[in-house]
């Protein structure tokens, strides 16, 4: 017995010695690269998908998770990437793998095959305007062709899904209002109140809406106007004082007294200083800020961000040249006047999910100057 | 020979190298833990290595551990039917027997072949010894039971597991080491059995140890010194040489299988060195299992597993609770230590090759 237990002693100190080694190689991210059999330090991969769910292959082999997922111990080197989902483009690229560092790809967009667009409105709109938190005015020039639309009640996981958004009509069609021509539309933009300005029978009226409510509750404050100024604002925190602008003299407005004060262009609040005329917004930096929504003419297009390749450009739909478009963050659908019908619609841009973590410490991550490493 | 074991007759520096000695082995265990807490906290990558290189080993030796403890289980099962007796009678004409056995045949009865190979082994090493062992009728087994504080309850089961022995009562002689101090119902309760088994055994008889006697510890050994001093005088008095004398100090609770002293007998037979060697069962503790704690079967069938484990090592085995050897063996060595507490290793250390048997 004693002989046998030398040699099982013998023969299990040669494994430990030689195991132990190797485990703590392994651990520490070693393996030996098949190619060159040598042993090198390994890099991972961190991927995630817009929308998720998404299969990934790495060099030809599919991954065990799906999108998010951290792919381990590749060796360093370039690999190929390829992820697939159903009614999306592939998304394909060859990515730098370097020893002790993550390469992060993370809400890689996906491009689906056929963008998913719908028409909202029943009636064709001159322009659409961002009112505040989520409404939307569609604008045309007879009073009554004015409607507010919510911009989130589209929230949900699948598109397709047949949502109604609700219109509320600004003036009703049996309002004294309702034939009146717009002559121009004043807003505040963290202010749900708007200034109508229209001609109704010759003359020149000053709505005040507050679109908050519903239906949208109209007050006309003409008579508070000795002039047409050529600029009104108010602050988002007082909707009670609005102030007119004439060539030589400002008064503050008092909607709730009806009194008009003079004012010293001195004393104005700050925040009523700057321009507050409507805006046409080109320019989107969408899914936490990586990829670029614009519009080039009338074409919308999407940029995804590629750090490693040529970039590429998606045309999304056609708008209405010249007209506002507006992009709910909440739920990534872009609002647009159809470019053919000028009907109101709606294009899901990005599917409605939470941007997940990076579970990755920025230390180990692949800088820019990284990305240079000949491999 | 004169031995001292504890440290008060050393000079001041040899006091302080047996204390640093005594400390070593504890202080590199905390050393051991408290630094793996250290690490992991200023150090984590390092303590993470030292950790999967310490799980490794860990898993490699229950790998290794494992391997001998089935091998040792198997030792055990094929000789649970063995007749040990018969095998005793049998070494008494060694030369026939060995012939009768060298022509048996087992068959498929693995169980029987692996036991009887290893028997055969052993007679041919004994036959090629010539050192003949004495006829299975002139050896004893002296059994002392150090006892200061258990009662009728334990001793008795311990004394009828000896009374259930296959091998014959009138060779088998019990003392009971009794401590002077020990309580009146103890000493009662002693009195009482040796009454009881007086005429069953060879002898039983109750040696009762001074309270103070100087030059000796409060120990258990001293005790058994004590009573071994008796049983040499009661041998010598029988003209019983003492290489026939087969000695176990047995813990009170020790309760042994009917084959013991049979099985015992035989290996101390083929043994050669059988003056010199120590004889050392398994000690399984399954006695009472089931009546203790669980935590305590946990750790009592480790240790059962542990003492399987080594019994594949008796190179490195020092014997442990009730081992057994020559009787001449331990008057040569002076008995045991009477100065300190964990004497039967110690005895161990004086003999030469200590062998391993069951």
């Amino acid at each position: 017995m004693l002989w046998l237990r030398k040699i099982v002693f013998y023969i299990f100190t040669l494994i430990y010695l030689i195991l132990c080694p190797l485990i703590i190689a392994r651990l520490l991210g070693f393996v030996v690269n098949p190619q060159t059999h040598q042993l090198v330090k390994t890099g991972l991969v961190y991927l995630s998908t817009n929308p998720p769910e998404a299969n990934v292959f790495i060099d030809g082999r599919l991954a065990h998770q799906k999108t998010p997922l951290v792919i381990r111990d590749l060796t360093p080197g370039k690999h190929f990437i390829r992820i697939e989902l159903s009614d999306y483009f592939d998304w394909e690229r060859t990515i730098p793998i370097v020893g002790n560092k993550a390469t992060v790809l993370a809400n890689i967009l996906l491009i689906p095959k056929q963008w998913p667009t719908k028409k909202i409105s029943s009636q064709p709109y001159e322009n659409i305007l961002f009112i505040n938190d989520d409404l939307l005015l569609a604008l045309n020039p007879l009073l009554k062709n004015l409607d507010v639309y919510h911009t989130t009640q589209g929230i949900a996981e699948d598109f397709k899904e047949d949502i109604t958004y609700n219109q509320t009509s600004l003036f009703s069609q049996k309002s004294i209002y309702a034939d009146g021509q717009l002559v121009q539309l004043y807003n505040e933009p963290k202010s749900s109140y708007i200034l109508v300005e229209a001609t109704l029978k010759d003359k020149h009226k000053f709505l005040w809406a507050n679109l908050n409510e519903n239906p949208p509750r109209i007050e006309d404050i003409s008579d508070l106007f000795t002039d047409i100024p050529h600029r009104i604002v108010w602050s988002s925190s007082n909707n009670e004082n609005i102030y007119a602008f004439y060539p030589s003299k400002i008064y503050r407005i008092n909607i709730k007294d009806k009194a008009i004060y003079p004012q010293d262009a001195d004393q104005l609040p700050t925040e009523i200083t700057r321009n507050t005329l409507p805006i046409t917004q080109e320019k989107f930096l969408i899914n936490d800020k990586n990829d670029l929504l614009t519009r080039e003419w009338k074409w919308i297009r999407i940029y995804p961000k590629n750090d490693f390749d040529t970039p590429q450009v998606y045309d999304i739909a056609k708008s209405k040249p010249k007209t506002n478009m507006y992009f709910e963050e909440r739920n990534g659908e872009l609002f647009y006047l159809d470019d053919d019908t000028n009907y109101l619609s709606v294009a899901q841009i990005l599917p409605y999910h939470p941007i997940l973590n990076i579970p990755i410490p920025d230390a180990l991550r692949i800088k820019n100057s990284d990305k240079k490493i000949n491999i | 020979m004169k031995f001292n074991y504890s440290k008060e007759n050393l000079k001041p520096r040899q006091a302080r190298l047996q204390r640093f000695l005594e400390i070593l082995p504890g202080a590199s265990s905390w050393t051991v833990l408290l630094g793996l807490i250290f690490l992991s906290i200023f150090f984590p990558f390092s303590a993470a290595i030292l950790i999967v290189a310490f799980y490794l080993s860990w898993i490699l030796r229950v790998l290794y551990s494992t391997i001998f403890l089935v091998l040792s289980y198997f030792q055990l099962n094929i000789e649970e039917n063995t007749d040990w007796m018969g095998r005793i009678h049998g070494i008494d004409h060694l030369s026939s027997y060995l012939k009768e056995c060298q022509l048996k045949k087992f068959g498929h009865r693995w169980r029987q072949w692996a036991s009887h190979h290893i028997h055969c082994d052993q007679l041919e090493k004994l036959n090629a010894s010539k050192i003949m062992p004495p006829l299975s009728k002139n050896i004893y087994h002296l059994v002392i039971f150090p006892i200061i504080k258990e009662g009728r309850d334990i001793l008795e089961p311990a004394i009828e597991a000896i009374n259930r022995q296959n091998f014959p009562h009138q060779q088998i002689v019990i003392v009971f080491a009794l401590e002077e101090r020990a309580l009146p119902p103890i000493q009662k309760a002693v009195q009482e059995l040796e009454t009881k088994y007086k005429g069953i055994f060879f002898n039983c008889m109750t040696v009762i140890h001074p309270a103070v006697v100087p030059g000796e510890a409060r120990v258990k050994g001293a005790n058994a010194t004590c009573a071994a001093k008796k049983a040499a005088e009661f041998f010598q008095e029988r003209s019983i040489r003492f290489e026939n004398v087969i000695i176990s100090c047995f813990d009170a609770d020790t309760v042994v299988s009917p084959n013991y002293f049979a099985c015992l007998t035989y290996h101390y037979m083929v043994c050669p060195d059988r003056l010199r060697a120590s004889f050392q069962p398994i000690p399984v503790y399954h006695n009472n299992i089931w009546n203790v704690p669980g935590f305590a079967r946990v750790v009592e069938t480790g240790s059962s597993f542990y003492q399987l484990i080594e019994t594949t090592n008796p190179k490195k085995l020092v014997t442990f609770s009730s081992h057994s050897m020559s009787f001449k063996a331990l008057v040569d060595v002076d008995y045991w230590p009477v100065d300190m507490i964990s004497s039967d290793p110690d005895v161990c250390h004086f003999i030469d090759g200590c062998g391993f048997s069951q």
